[in-house]
């Protein structure tokens, strides 16, 4: 039979469809390992629970349990058990007896164990400076945890006069805040004549205004600007303060460097991709965009409670907390990075200042995200500075309590940050402001500068120099502005 | 299969190199598809979903019952039908195409038209006849292995082919 005419009509598939095929395969893979590891995972745990709690709660299983320990014991070291405790040996239940103690004793007991049931369980107070969570880009404060510094028993020491400085605000802030905790620990305990102690809580913005605006704290730490509301209740109770910038937290999303179709998503398109709702659909980039491929959008996101998680729920998802199930979950920013390499399909999001400090780079891409006044806006350290790489990016915000005794104390902390920052901030998830920018807010604290930020309305556009300059006017605001200019150019 | 393994009924399932299968597989999967299916878009979704399924139903191929091209294009012959059906609720013909109107680089345009042209001299043929011609063309496999997909006898399957080829080069 004569068919060469129909055998030259074969060909090889197009390379690019070929690796897209083969990514979406893997991809699934992928998934579908993830998912039976974490359900074995799960069922372990629950027979690992279930069986501990059957084996404590019979007590046939205690007392077998219990003789089969005394018989792998010597005789001499059962017999020495018995006489201490004669009731344990014949399997009665030690919870009924009660130690016998002087009464002063018991009394002290009673009290200590209604003091601790008296406590919010929620809190964690750290004894000392170097077992608090702090000091590390990745630390992260659980919600309403504490962290003190320097000691609680040093302070109780004779010795210099101790001022308590209370800080309080968003989680994000407070991470970022935190860096600073630990050094300024070490300074004071050289203090000779007065120390300050800082203490710190991450709760939320709107939590530390109300409690900035009725005296209960020092500093307030937040993620947007005070609203005109809250401002109002500010000032009814004469509570004057200082509004200033520490550091920009500024999100990316990151495709393959390969990805070259991908060049800018909207909010809206970044909810439907991480929307648990969404759960169960696999979304093709052509459904983003007609022109774009078919293939499958590969996602990852961090581990739910990491600070950035939160912060893009909270941004993008209106708050909606938890992940998708059915996509990759990493433990941190690498792993992300490390995961969009992998798939050309592949898209996540991190901190930008885990971005740029990446040493792969020329693998990955950044996506432009498209702003409220629907401009693709690449992610930049100019974009982020002038305020329109939003919503994404945003200054984090503290507020010192100013007209207040404890004010150079407070102040004094936050001085310290602000003159430290430019090092510590450097190393963590978040953007330092330029160094320029730091000495002018130190400057502001120093000269206990405040401003008439309550008639400030546009909250939405508010940029750091904006806010650094409101504590100027007339010719030393362009002198100001001059200086920073200056500083840029260097 | 051991001998023992054999006399207990057990049967071996050996493990699929998915790297080697992928690679030996798809341009068989994809041809297959690129003979029915004029649509360069949908031989590519075809295609990939095949794999897919072929994929999520890895641990129901039996070494022992089919081997592995026999399974992964009956995959692919279901896609093929589902698709056509689901087609045809929309497009009474699908070769009602002007394939004049394409318009690529030389070359391809010359296989695109060669395709297409193929496509569209096949279109009255059976629907039997026409898949014959998608396996042994394009997924180039033996009449032995399309006697076992289609359920034909070998020589029948050799016969139908042989008259097809004859009234395609005749028209060609």
């Amino acid at each position: 039979v004569n068919d060469e005419f129909l055998h030259r009509l074969r060909e090889q598939p197009p390379p690019a469809f070929a690796a897209q095929l083969r990514a979406r395969l893997e991809a699934q893979a992928v998934a579908r390992r993830f998912r039976t590891r974490q359900i074995s995972l799960y069922a372990l745990i629950a027979c690992l629970l279930g069986g501990t709690a059957w084996a404590l709660v019979s007590p046939g299983v205690r007392t077998s349990t219990t003789e089969v320990i005394r018989r792998l014991l010597p005789d001499a070291v059962v017999k020495a058990i018995d006489s201490y405790a004669p009731a344990a040996s014949s399997g009665e239940d030690t919870r009924s007896r009660q130690p016998h103690l002087p009464r002063g004793s018991q009394s002290q007991s009673a009290g200590e164990v209604s003091g601790r049931a008296a406590a919010p369980l929620n809190r964690v107070v750290a004894a000392d400076a170097d077992t608090a969570k702090v000091g590390s880009g990745s630390s992260f404060l659980t919600e309403s945890s504490r962290v003190v510094t320097p000691t609680r028993a040093s302070t109780q020491l004779a010795g210099p006069a101790v001022i308590d400085v209370e800080i309080e605000g968003a989680k994000v802030t407070a991470s970022v805040i935190s860096l600073a905790l630990k050094p300024f620990a070490a300074r004071q305990s050289q203090a000779q004549q007065q120390r300050v102690r800082a203490e710190l809580r991450a709760s939320s913005t709107e939590r530390a205004f109300q409690k900035l605006c009725a005296g209960e704290i020092d500093v307030a730490l937040a993620t947007r600007p005070m609203l005109p509301a809250e401002v109002a209740v500010c000032r009814r109770a004469n509570v004057v303060f200082t509004e200033l910038p520490i550091a920009y937290e500024a999100l990316v999303v990151v495709v393959n460097g390969a990805n070259d179709w991908a060049q800018a998503l909207s909010l809206r398109e970044l909810g439907t991709l991480f929307d648990p709702a969404s759960q169960g659909f696999t979304i093709g980039w052509n459904e983003l965009q007609p022109k774009w491929p078919t293939a499958t959008i590969v996602l990852a996101a961090p581990r739910p409670g990491q600070g950035f998680q939160e912060s893009f729920a909270e941004l993008v998802l209106g708050g909606a907390s938890g992940n998708r199930s059915d996509i990759r979950v990493e433990r941190d920013e690498v792993a992300l990075m490390q995961f969009v390499q992998r798939f050309i399909s592949g898209l996540t999001y991190l901190p930008f200042a885990s971005y740029l400090r990446s040493d792969s780079l020329d693998s990955l891409k950044l996506v432009q995200i498209v702003n409220s006044r629907g401009v693709a806006v690449t992610p930049s350290r100019a974009s982020i500075a002038d305020g329109s790489y939003e919503p994404l990016s945003r200054p984090l915000l503290a507020y010192v309590r100013s007209g207040i005794s404890d004010y150079q104390a407070a102040s004094q902390f936050v001085r310290f940050f602000l003159q430290t920052a430019d090092t510590l901030v450097s190393n963590s998830r978040y953007l330092p402001l330029e160094r320029s920018e730091y000495q002018l807010a130190d400057k502001v604290l120093r000269k206990n500068l405040t401003a008439a930020i309550a008639d400030t309305a546009d909250t939405e556009s508010i940029t750091v120099r904006k806010l650094l300059l409101q504590y100027f006017s007339g010719p030393d605001r362009e002198r100001e502005r001059a200086e920073l200019d200056r500083a840029m150019r260097r | 299969m051991t001998q023992q393994q054999a006399m207990s009924g057990y049967s071996v399932v050996q493990e699929v190199d998915w790297d080697r299968v992928y690679v030996e597989q798809l341009p068989r999967v994809f041809n297959f598809f690129r003979f029915r299916i004029r649509h360069q878009q949908d031989v590519e979704d075809l295609t990939a979903r095949t794999f897919e399924k072929a994929w999520v139903a890895r641990a129901r191929y039996r070494h022992d019952v089919a081997g592995f091209t026999t399974w992964l294009l009956s995959i692919a012959r279901n896609v093929a039908i589902d698709h056509l059906r689901a087609r045809q609720q929309h497009v009474p013909i699908e070769v009602a195409v002007d394939i004049a109107a394409e318009s690529t680089p030389e070359k391809d345009a010359m296989r695109g038209s060669d395709i297409a042209r193929l496509i569209q001299l096949t279109a009255d043929l059976p629907e039997r006849e026409r898949e014959l011609l998608a396996l042994k063309y394009g997924a180039a496999v033996s009449n032995r292995l399309i006697a076992q997909l289609t359920g034909l006898s070998e020589s029948n399957v050799g016969t139908i082919l042989s008259r097809t080829v004859d009234k395609l080069r005749s028209r060609w």
